[in-house]
């Protein structure tokens, strides 16, 4: 299995980063619902560190639906209302 | 006369004899005893109104100086009155622009104080902030089991077209 950093800079694939390992009905899913997907080979990359959610690399674009990425989010919100 | 046994001839020769030393005398004796004394009173007299005009200057000399001595006296008292004035005015500068000088400071001390205070506020809420994400972030951990992972994901999926739009 790759590293996520091997992962991060192939940039033919498109990566799932997520914090358990996906099943093929769940990257189906993913395909079905984002038609760019359909031809593409996913690669699934497990990160415990994103806590929940998913994060999908796809070349240079980001779309990143975890909820590491809410806290953080959450986070500034509340720093900037200090 | 001769039987008074006065001799006429020798009493003219002593007339004679008299009238030459008086002449001699008042010509040579007693002109410049007289010159002399007279001489002498009128020094005398120079001498006395020196003196007397000595000692109206000397009275007109100390009339002055006492005039004099006053008034340096009054322009002292003068110069001293201002010089006092002037050293008051100068305190009372130096007292109000310390008193402002203090309260400058005491003021920025104060909002020195307010500004740490309220960084150090600012800070504790920024802690507590990332406390709290650290608990939700550790709870979360404990509490996202792999079935409510699936279910999250499942969630996230179904609106993926809207945002993947």
């Amino acid at each position: 299995m790759k590293s996520t950093r091997e992962f991060y800079h192939e940039r033919a694939k498109t990566t799932i980063i997520s914090a358990y390992k996906l099943s093929q009905t769940e990257l189906d899913l993913i395909k079905e619902k984002i038609p760019a997907l359909k031809h593409v080979e996913l690669v699934n990359v497990i990160d415990k560190g994103i806590i929940g959610g998913i994060i999908i690399q796809h070349g240079s674009k980001v779309m990143d639906f975890s909820l590491k990425k809410r806290l953080e989010k959450l986070r500034n919100i509340m720093y900037e209302n200090l | 006369m001769e039987n008074l046994g006065i001799d006429f001839k020798l009493m003219v020769a002593q007339l004679v004899n008299f009238g030459l030393f008086y002449f001699i005398f008042k010509k040579f004796i007693s002109g410049p005893m007289n010159q002399l004394a007279e001489e002498e009173k009128r020094k005398e007299a120079d001498r006395e109104s020196a003196l007397q005009s000595l000692k109206k200057s000397e009275a007109l000399i100390s009339e002055k100086e006492a005039a004099l001595k006053q008034k340096i006296q009054k322009e002292a008292d003068e110069l001293m009155k201002k010089a006092k004035a002037e050293a008051e005015k100068a305190k009372e500068a130096y007292i109000k622009e310390a008193k402002a000088e203090a309260e400058k400071l005491i003021s920025k001390a104060k909002e020195q104080v307010q500004e740490e205070r309220q960084k150090m506020e600012k800070e504790l809420k920024k802690e507590a902030i990332d406390i709290s994400i650290a608990l939700i972030n550790k709870a979360l951990g404990d509490y996202l089991t792999d079935n409510i992972q699936k279910d999250l994901n499942k969630h996230i999926l179904s609106n993926l077209s809207t945002k993947a739009d």
